[in-house]
């Protein structure tokens, strides 16, 4: 059990909408990690694999956002996250 | 003539295209499906003016509220993510903004009363002019309408079944038309060689499995493929079952062994083609011998590649065409206490979609058997090997 920290700036000007939210959720989900997203690094995240609670941080193009995963092979499962939460910019 | 700071109304497109704000309206709301000339002046005239219509404004007029619900499995399973992501932007290109609703939300306890009083979540009450659930992957009994979606002043639909019968309650459905997935992706392997299918399905158990094991005997015969008992298999839709499940089969030899393999799911295929890679010797896993895969996927197609899955032989959703089919679902729908929908969505011409009606009268709610139902063929992904 590790666990994986990473942040991105969030380059699509409309920032996290329904499509990538709706990806990352479910790539969130399915990853076998425990996972959390938030606006800010270092602030409280919420669970990454809730459609709504992702939508609901609200995040814009330009904002910096923080995931946290922690389990079984987090770094690679992190890195994947990433790699959807930005593969569509 | 106006000032350049003023705000332009529907009046100042009218005169631009001499044409009455009706005709304005009707062609900008997309009531008006002619493609003609007038409606190109109005688009025109619209774009040149940078004129365009207040959705709220619009809603007020027409006493709807511009906004549909979107009742969806939260943490969405992989058809709700993709079909999200069409249905919020096709709505928006409607003038409609979506409310995206927990499936578990519904059925929580709220402001302290009980949860099944039919359609009093306080989300909803006149707050939306339709709705459409996204079942669950699995179909079947849990794919019920919650208590909240039963007895509406709005229409509701159900999106994602593969089986109409297992619809849940509700005035019409788009699901996946299984039948065709199942003869695009026998017919592919044929086209490419393979004559000894078999099929990974899902668990027997569901409707969904039974509706494979169906549709796959009657794909087979048109093209003179064939299948034994033991080269169809019912699991879990994973990779560890994919890869024995496909390792048991090819442990076989000759006629006894399959060479072509349909797999349901991405996570089924990955197994499957990592039982052939590992399994098979170096002499054996020739193109020739090797068995072909395709995959009725579950996911996008940049998902796979960029795991770095390999090739890909796919059918997948189209998510374009079952959201399209479900806002046009939504207009043409009635209420559950039988008054017309009140939204007014421009009706979409479909094509090659299978229209029918539930085979079986649904439980849990009123009689159904009425409830048109649209099945959508799944979209060929063929990409050659590396």
């Amino acid at each position: 059990m590790s666990t994986a920290t990473r942040t991105v700036v969030i380059t699509d000007p409309v920032g996290i909408h329904a499509r990538p939210a709706a990806e990352f959720a479910q790539a969130a989900g399915s990853s076998g990690c425990s996972v959390t997203i938030s606006k800010q690094p270092g602030a409280a995240g919420v669970n990454a694999a809730s459609i709504l609670s992702v939508m609901g941080l609200g995040v814009k193009g330009g904002d910096t956002v923080e995931i946290v995963v922690t389990g079984d092979d987090a770094e690679n499962a992190a890195d994947s996250l990433i790699h959807t939460l930005t593969k569509g910019e | 003539m106006p000032s350049p700071a003023r705000r332009r109304s529907i009046v100042d497109v009218a005169v631009a295209a001499g044409v009455s704000t009706a005709t304005v309206s009707r062609v900008l709301s997309g009531r008006r499906s002619k493609d003609d000339d007038i409606a190109r002046r109005v688009r025109r005239a619209a774009e040149v003016l940078h004129y365009t219509a207040n959705p709220a404004a619009s809603a007020l007029r027409a006493e709807t509220t511009a906004m549909l619900g979107l009742v969806i499995p939260d943490p969405p399973d992989s058809f709700a993510a993709g079909f999200v992501a069409r249905f919020v932007s096709l709505a928006a290109a409607q003038a409609h903004q979506v409310l995206l609703l927990s499936a578990e939300g519904l059925t929580r306890p709220h402001h302290g009363g009980p949860s099944t009083d039919p359609g009093a979540h306080p989300v909803f009450g006149q707050a939306v002019d339709g709705c459409v659930m996204v079942a669950v992957e699995t179909g079947g009994a849990d794919a019920r309408l919650p208590p909240a979606l039963r007895s509406t002043s709005f229409p509701v639909i159900s999106a994602g079944v593969t089986d109409p019968a297992s619809a849940p309650v509700a005035a019409g459905s788009v699901g996946i038309d299984l039948d065709s997935t199942l003869q695009l992706a026998v017919a592919r392997l044929v086209e490419r060689g393979s004559r000894r299918i078999a099929l990974l399905a899902p668990d027997v158990e569901s409707l969904r499995g039974a509706s494979y094991f169906v549709g796959f005997e009657t794909a087979l015969a048109p093209v003179h493929a064939i299948t034994r008992a033991e080269w169809m298999s019912f699991g879990p839709t994973d990779a560890e079952r994919g890869y024995a499940d496909a390792a048991r089969m090819i442990a076989e030899d000759g006629d006894r062994r399959p060479d072509g393999i349909v797999c349901v799911t991405d996570a089924v295929a990955d197994g499957a083609r990592l039982a052939l890679e590992t399994t098979m010797t170096a002499t054996e896993a020739t193109a020739r011998n090797r068995p072909r895969l395709v995959t009725i996927a579950d996911r996008h197609a940049r998902d796979v590649d960029g795991n770095g899955a390999g090739p890909s032989e796919r059918l997948r959703p189209d998510f374009t065409r079952m959201a399209t089919a479900a806002l046009r679902l939504l207009s043409e729908s009635k209420t559950p206490d039988g008054s017309p929908s009140r939204s007014l969505l421009p009706s979409i011409e479909g094509e090659e979609e299978r229209r029918g009606r539930l085979r079986e009268p649904t439980t849990g709610g009123s009689d159904t058997s009425d409830a048109p139902t649209i099945a959508v063929p799944m979209l060929p992904e063929w990409t050659p090997p590396i």
